[in-house]
């Protein structure tokens, strides 16, 4: 059984309703590392649900490119994830200004992402809640999918889930019209958002409140009908919405400049409206755009963040 | 050491099976090679690493080596607790004597598997899903292979065990919700063992139960066999659902993977479908006088057509194992239907004791978790009898003419608090 002796705790990097964030190191390796302290006491209903989630999910998930969930141990007050350290984020170096991308960049931070993602989906599992701040970067560069918070088991044909999920900007439309049945599809989805954020340096679709975010994303991808989704009619929140054609490939092109053609037909199979037609991981990962030049940049060469914690 | 389920001959069952239902392998692609080298990951790799397997699989034998161990730390605990009743307590050489007998072995298994069958009644009283239900169950089971009931009333586990299966499948019950319609729970004496739990549990909340595979097999058959009787496949199914409920009060579940149990439960219910579809997918071509032809089928419908149509991902499982490349198709078959036996035989260990045997057994265990409770007891006894019967007689009449105890009489509870 570890003991908490195992590690040092040396600075509080973060504080959360239900955990405390440090960074330390393993003492016999002195590997360093972050200790997710998640608090016990005090709660009405016990154990929160989203770390209970976090540990379920992380125990399964052992991959290069999702977080490592290195120990867990028990103290009288404390739950404790021992979690591999990771820097920085994704989103910290989109914003990045100095830092410039290019498109082998772009491409291996997806094809990481990607192979992450598989790996979540094919052991059943949706991590519901994409977003370029939960795709953490290591020292060497690779990219690590972190926050299980929201996570679930892939549901039965007919369990009931809540649409309720995912950072509104990265919600797929299925979500925004209330579905209570849903797969994989919303978190590739997200993975298109993150995909297309990554090239635009700048979010794609940036909707201003829940209804706002219908328009933003029809007025960019087109809106569901009939005809393109068969059956989004009888979704929960589908409404008469102004009807936005979808985009020509022109148009992409032009949002899109430095994007090979590879790069547009990947994307637009994550974001097809209808979930159903959206492509799986499985055929993500062997699109053209991966083998194409310019090929991926090696995760030590990635560009670094620049600037220090503000 | 090898664990029964993952000895080298093992590997067909899943690799072959497994992928029938659920999503398989895939490339691992290397980053920056020109052309992409792969490497299958197939199901019997996935479910290596699952929580499942590297922790709470094992042979009968640990199994069993680990309920003496439990039960041996158990034993002592309870000495311990005699032996710290005070030298004043005036019972205490009674008490020594007679009455805190040690819960034995099987005694142990009766009673957790009688609050597992009272888990399943309590988690069906809040509708709770199939699967919320049975990992409730796996739960508990868990929690007494490390624990011995001597150490915690499986009665508080069980209650615990519900509360957090329920939080941990997303199917969240509200604690004062959770213990209003309960008698005599605290929110207390829910959250206090959900640490402990959580720590037997060793932070492994995955469970995979035999529920969805079952469901794939039922599929796949008709896919299979598509000329076989689709209402007796329906019946056999609902058949084969209560079989795999049954299974969780068993241990199948540390010593088969869920698709071997869904099959067990299958076969068991109609073995000549099962056999003609495992013949079918191994492409065994069974002697006829097997007593198969009753299941009718399409004389051009050869095995070796059905081996064809096996989808891709089958036919690159069998170019990575090379151990089952080895495999005659008799010897998958064979050696498939060895297990699926094995695993029905183990179903039907499943305890299930009696109202009356849990009552004696929990009085027990009352008085092993609480000596001074005997002691004092006894003390009543010897006021209000002149002449005191001899100990361990009076102790199993007094269990069972004790007033129902709240954990004994709960069925009666939840019959009366309208079940459904």
């Amino acid at each position: 059984m570890p003991l908490p002796l195992n590690y040092t705790l040396d600075q509080k990097v973060g504080e959360g309703t239900y955990a405390v964030v440090y960074l330390g190191k393993q003492t016999l390796t002195g590997r360093q590392i972050a200790v997710k302290q998640i608090k016990t006491g005090g709660f009405k209903d016990g154990l929160d649900m989203s770390a209970l989630r976090e540990v379920k999910y992380l125990q399964e998930l052992r991959h290069e490119n999702i977080i490592e969930l290195v120990d867990v141990y028990a103290t009288p007050e404390n739950l404790n994830l021992v979690l591999e350290f990771l820097p920085y984020d994704l989103e910290m170096l989109i914003r990045d200004r100095e830092v410039i991308f290019t498109p082998g960049d772009v491409k291996s931070w997806m094809l990481m992402f990607l192979r992450g993602l598989h790996h979540c989906h094919r052991n059943g599992i949706l991590h519901r809640d994409l977003k370029p701040n939960n795709l953490l970067i290591s020292p060497s560069g690779s990219l690590k999918i972190a926050d299980f918070g929201l996570a679930r088991s892939l549901g039965l044909p007919d369990e009931r889930l809540t649409s309720n999920v995912v950072t509104r900007w990265y919600r797929a439309p299925e979500l925004l019209f209330g579905s209570i049945h849903y797969t994989e599809a919303v978190d590739v989805w997200a993975a298109g958002i993150i995909f297309a954020e990554l090239m635009l340096r700048t979010p794609y679709l940036p909707g201003a409140d829940d209804a706002d975010q219908l328009i933003v994303t029809f007025k960019a991808l087109g809106t569901p009908t009939e005809s393109n989704w068969p059956g989004v009619s009888n979704l929960p929140l589908y409404d008469s919405i102004e009807v936005f054609s979808q985009p020509s490939r022109q148009e992409l092109r032009n949002r899109f400049l430095a994007a090979t053609e590879a790069a547009l037909d990947m994307m637009s199979q994550m974001v097809e409206l209808d979930p159903s037609k959206r492509n799986d991981t499985t055929g993500l990962l062997l699109q053209k755009y991966f083998v194409e030049f310019p090929l991926p940049t090696e995760p030590e060469l990635l560009p670094k963040r620049t600037k220090k914690e503000t | 050491m090898s664990k029964v389920v993952f000895e080298s001959e093992f590997l067909p069952i899943t690799t072959v099976l497994v992928s029938l239902f659920t999503r398989v392998f895939l490339e691992e692609m290397s980053v920056n090679d020109t052309k992409p080298t792969t490497k299958r990951v197939s199901n019997d790799d996935l479910y290596r690493r699952s929580s499942q397997y590297r922790v709470w699989s094992f042979t009968s034998e640990e199994l069993q080596r680990r309920r003496q161990d439990n039960n041996l730390n158990g034993t002592k605990v309870v000495k311990q607790r005699v032996d710290d009743l005070e030298a004043t307590t005036p019972e205490l050489q009674e008490v020594k004597e007679s009455g805190v007998e040690p819960i034995t072995v099987d005694e142990e298994a009766k009673i957790v598997a009688y609050y597992a069958r009272k888990a399943s009644d309590v988690a069906h009283f809040f509708k709770l899903p199939t699967q919320a239900r049975a990992t409730a169950i796996s739960f508990l089971k868990k929690f007494f292979l490390m624990h011995s009931v001597m150490e915690y009333h499986p009665l508080n586990v069980m209650y615990s065990c519900i509360f957090l299966a329920a939080k941990s499948e997303n199917s969240f019950i509200g604690i004062k919700t959770f213990t209003g319609a309960m008698p005599k729970l605290t929110p207390e004496s829910i959250l206090e063992n959900e640490y402990p739990i959580l720590e037997s549990l060793q932070f492994t909340l995955l469970c995979q139960h035999p529920f969805r595979p079952l469901y794939g097999f039922y599929l796949d058959v008709q896919a299979v066999l598509p000329k076989a009787d689709k209402s007796r496949l329906g019946q056999g199914y609902d058949r084969a659902r209560k079989i795999v409920n049954e299974s969780l009060f068993s241990d199948t579940c540390f010593l088969y993977t869920p698709p071997q149990i869904a099959l067990a439960a299958l076969w068991e219910v109609d073995s000549v479908v099962v056999e003609r579809y495992l013949a079918r997918k191994f492409g065994y071509k069974k002697k006829k006088d097997d007593g198969l032809a009753s299941v009718k089928e399409d004389p051009s419908e050869e095995p070796t057509d059905v081996k064809e149509e096996n989808t891709e991902e089958e036919t690159k499982l069998d170019v990575q194992e090379e151990e089952i490349k080895a495999k005659t198709p008799e010897q998958h078959y064979n050696f498939i239907m060895t297990i699926v036996k094995k695993c029905s035989q183990h179903i039907h260990e499943a305890l299930n004791p009696s109202l009356e045997e849990a009552k004696i057994i929990s009085t027990k265990v009352h008085f092993c978790l609480e000596p001074k409770k005997l002691a004092k007891k006894l003390a009543k006894q010897r006021l209000t009898d002149a002449k005191t019967p001899e100990v361990s007689v009076s102790l199993e009449a007094e269990s069972l003419k004790r007033e129902p105890d709240s954990d004994v009489s709960l069925r009666e509870d939840l019959k009366r608090a309208k079940i459904d």
